[in-house]
């Protein structure tokens, strides 16, 4: 175990992707074993923070005070068994799927951000482009080895119900609280899990470093599609592509049914010129799309099917890009990843703070999200871009005010905030609450929803040690 | 005025590659148009939008897989292919590889070949060069610009040169190779996609392009190695003293420089 305690040591720990400042701790420790962790565990008393890659927005791996854990050395990848794989939870998403590229298996969850640990995916319950159809990262785990603060430890697997007993390898074992909470229906990452009769497992995926810690985890993986239908499509006004949406869905398990529905709005296609000049010069909003084909036989019907129904929409489809091969596929993958990428390169040359939502509503709202969107920035008249899963109904929206505006940006958010509420939305669908959400939290929950939650942090760790200042 | 665009298939740039054998083994990764190639499609498509009469014919030497990037290619654009294969062809070397190029030439009516300025699998940057010596036309290499005379007898080619560029006036026919910055490669469109298929692509072995003299000139590899692995970087972090004292403590005491 490496135990460090120079602030030089320290410091790159005390930052994640987005903008919090102001972390500190005493100490860093790095276990090259789960026992060894869990013996640490047991003779420790300070409060705990776990670090994963440190490529999550909410600062919720940035402690203030106690210790840093840190899993880098857990950082093994096993075979390929069933479509079963265990992995260390410092294995990150590109060594994985760089892995499992000659192995004919897939896996499906993609944030964009590939750098990020597993570990930080189970945290976050993180999701990608493909979680339009496949689901997120927690559809896709099978089991875990689970340490506790207090240094239990136990296997924890799909299966095992919230009605029975958690029990650990020390015979000891936790009953779930009696609660009334429930999660929202809609895409959410926004607090803990909480679903009547759920697997225990469940409840730890989503939760943001504050009730367990992920050693191990085994992953559930899928035959990898033989191809995928892909493309870049233009639009001349944002409202034909956001007409197409309803279109698209009300396909869903026929010939036309895509994986990714992502969208760009024409500020963030200005953006994209610095990087990609092919993009048609009068398009005003874009979406990408893609279709998994799971035997190559099937590849023509498919791309067909596309041709038909795209043709009857007013989509600008002569400039329109389609995948002729994974290279092409990966260069559309990068089109959507330099979005945030070029935005948070603008926001430091200009040492402007970006405020981005994450919110996402029920599918009935997706027009009415739309239409308010577009008014409410239109009247505040700040410069924004937006982008992001338009298939989920969740947009990122990157208000980038001046920093005269900044008032403004916040009153936009709140009435966003306000909006999407009402609707029973979420205010966190992809990147969680951690230490920056938290007064929208309590908005979108109440105190009553925070008390459930308090009941179940206090069963897993009464102290509260662990990811102190995450969620609650 | 027709044109011919010579398109070689290459492993994806971004391909892990490993050595098993004294072989390149990339087991997962996919194959692509050589990327020096797609200028060279890129740019006989956007000549044919301005001279609609335009015929492109694309010429590919190489084994069945060979066929997704002829079929990308007639997507960009193109409106037919040759597709030369035949074991035959395995391994031959740039001198002779332009021969059978050459020969399968001379039975395509044309006014223009392109060519990408080199193969990034093998970078020898000889075909292209070899292809207009056979074919006795002259060529022009690493060319970033194209400009045609009003009745396309003539272009002004500009080439990249050490610090600058070069302009030559040459007539037609002439063989060019292509460079990075003369265009931007499209991605096709579903209307190319679909026209793709309806394109003739014609297989010929090396009885049908009569080359049955080619010889030996074949590249036997001896060994093959990956470069040595580079030592990771560190990056320091924290207040500027602290950083430069760390710095000074690496260079002394671990890599013992000073
Ligand atoms: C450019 C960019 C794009 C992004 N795109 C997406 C996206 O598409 N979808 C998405 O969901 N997210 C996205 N994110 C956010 C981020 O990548 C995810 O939240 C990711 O899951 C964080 O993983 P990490 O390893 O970096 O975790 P960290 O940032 O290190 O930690 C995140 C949380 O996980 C906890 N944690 C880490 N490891 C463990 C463990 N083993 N056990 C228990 N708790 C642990 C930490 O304590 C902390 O609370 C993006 C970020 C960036 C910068």
């Amino acid at each position: 175990m490496i135990r460090k305690t120079e602030p030089a040591f320290i410091a790159p720990y005390l930052r994640d992707a987005s903008n919090f400042s102001g972390g500190s701790a005493e100490e860093i420790v790095i276990p090259e074993t789960s026992d060894e962790l869990a013996i640490f565990l047991q003779n420790e008393i300070r409060p705990v923070t776990i670090a994963g890659a440190g490529t999550g927005l909410t600062a919720s791996r940035i402690p203030s005070g106690g210790i840093i854990i840190s899993l880098e050395l857990l950082n093994k990848i096993g075979e390929v068994n069933e479509g079963r794989i265990q992995v260390g939870p410092a294995v990150t998403l590109n060594e994985l799927q760089s892995f499992l590229i000659p192995s004919g298996w897939f896996y499906p969850p993609n944030p964009t951000e590939t750098w990020a640990s597993l570990g930080g995916t189970l945290a976050t319950n993180a999701s990608g482009s493909r979680s339009y159809k496949y689901g997120v990262t927690r559809d896709f785990v099978e089991e875990v080895e689970l340490v506790l603060l207090d240094g239990r430890k136990t296997v924890l697997k799909r299966g095992l119900k919230i009605t029975e007993p958690l029990k650990f390898e020390d015979g000891s074992q936790i009953l779930f609280p009696d609660i009334s909470y429930q999660s929202p229906e809609c895409k959410n990452a926004a607090g803990y899990f909480v679903r009547p009769g759920m697997d225990w497992l469940d409840l730890f995926i989503g939760s943001d470093g504050t009730l367990g810690i992920f050693t191990k985890i085994v992953l559930r993986l899928l035959p990898c599609p033989a191809d995928f239908v892909s493309g870049i499509l233009f639009f001349t006004e944002e409202r034909s592509c956001w007409k197409l949406i309803p279109k698209i869905k009300s396909f869903k398990g026929q010939k036309i049914d895509p994986c990714s529905l992502e969208y760009f709005d024409h500020n963030a296609l200005d953006r994209l010129k610095s990087k990609h000049n092919n993009i048609p010069s009068h398009s005003r909003a874009a979406l990408f799309f893609e279709q998994d084909v799971l035997e190559l036989k099937n590849y023509d019907l498919v791309m067909e099917n596309w041709y038909e129904f795209l043709s009857a929409e007013n989509i600008m489809l002569d400039d329109s890009w389609f995948a002729q091969g994974t290279k092409d596929i990966k260069k559309f993958h990068d089109f959507r990843h330099d979005v945030p990428i070029i935005i948070n390169e603008e926001n430091s040359r200009a040492g402007r703070v970006k405020l981005g939502t994450d919110m996402a509503v029920p599918d009935k709202f997706f027009m009415p999200m739309m239409e308010f969107y577009q008014e409410t920035l239109k009247i505040y008249g700040l410069d924004y871009v937006m982008f992001g899963h338009l298939g989920d109904n969740h947009l990122h929206i990157n208000l980038l005010p001046e920093e005269s505006q900044n008032d403004k940006a916040k009153q936009v958010y709140d009435q966003m905030v306000d909006q999407i509420l009402e609707w029973r939305g979420t205010i966190s669908a992809e990147h969680g609450i951690g230490k920056l959400k938290k007064k929208y939290f309590e908005k979108m929950i109440g105190a009553d929803g925070l008390n459930d939650l308090r009941k179940i942090k206090a069963c897993l760790d009464p102290d509260n040690r662990l990811g102190t200042g995450n969620i609650l | 005025m027709k044109i011919i665009v010579c398109v070689k298939q290459v492993l994806d740039t971004a391909a892990q590659i490993q050595i098993e054998n004294g072989r390149v083994v990339s087991p997962g990764s996919s194959r692509i148009i050589n990327p020096y190639d797609e200028f060279a499609i890129e740019e006989a498509v956007r000549i044919k939008e301005k001279k609609p009469d335009t015929e492109i014919t694309l010429l590919s030497l190489g084994p069945e897989g060979v066929k997704d990037s002829i079929k990308k290619a007639l997507a960009m654009g193109a409106d037919k292919a040759v597709h030369l294969m035949d074991a035959k062809f395995e391994g031959l070397d740039s001198y002779a590889l332009a021969q059978v190029l050459a020969c399968a030439i001379e039975k395509i009516p044309y006014d223009l070949i392109l060519c990408g300025r080199q193969a990034v699998d093998v970078d020898r940057a000889q075909t292209g060069p070899a292809l207009a010596t056979f074919l006795d036309i002259p060529f022009v290499t690493v060319v970033t610009g194209i400009e045609f005379s009003d009745d396309f007898q003539n272009a002004k080619i500009t080439r990249q040169v050490e610090g600058g560029s070069e302009v030559r006036e040459l007539p037609l026919p002439l063989l060019l190779t292509c460079q990075k910055g003369l265009n931007e490669p499209r991605l096709p469109s579903l209307k190319g996609i679909m026209a793709a298929k309806k394109k003739e692509v014609l297989t010929l072995s090396a009885l049908d392009v009569e080359t049955l003299d080619i010889g030996d000139n074949r590249v036997i590899e001896e060994n093959l190695c990956l470069p040595p692995e580079r030592k990771k970087g560190i990056i320091l972090q924290g207040s500027e003293e602290e950083i430069s004292g760390e710095l000074v403590r690496l260079l002394r005491e671990e890599e013992k420089i000073i």
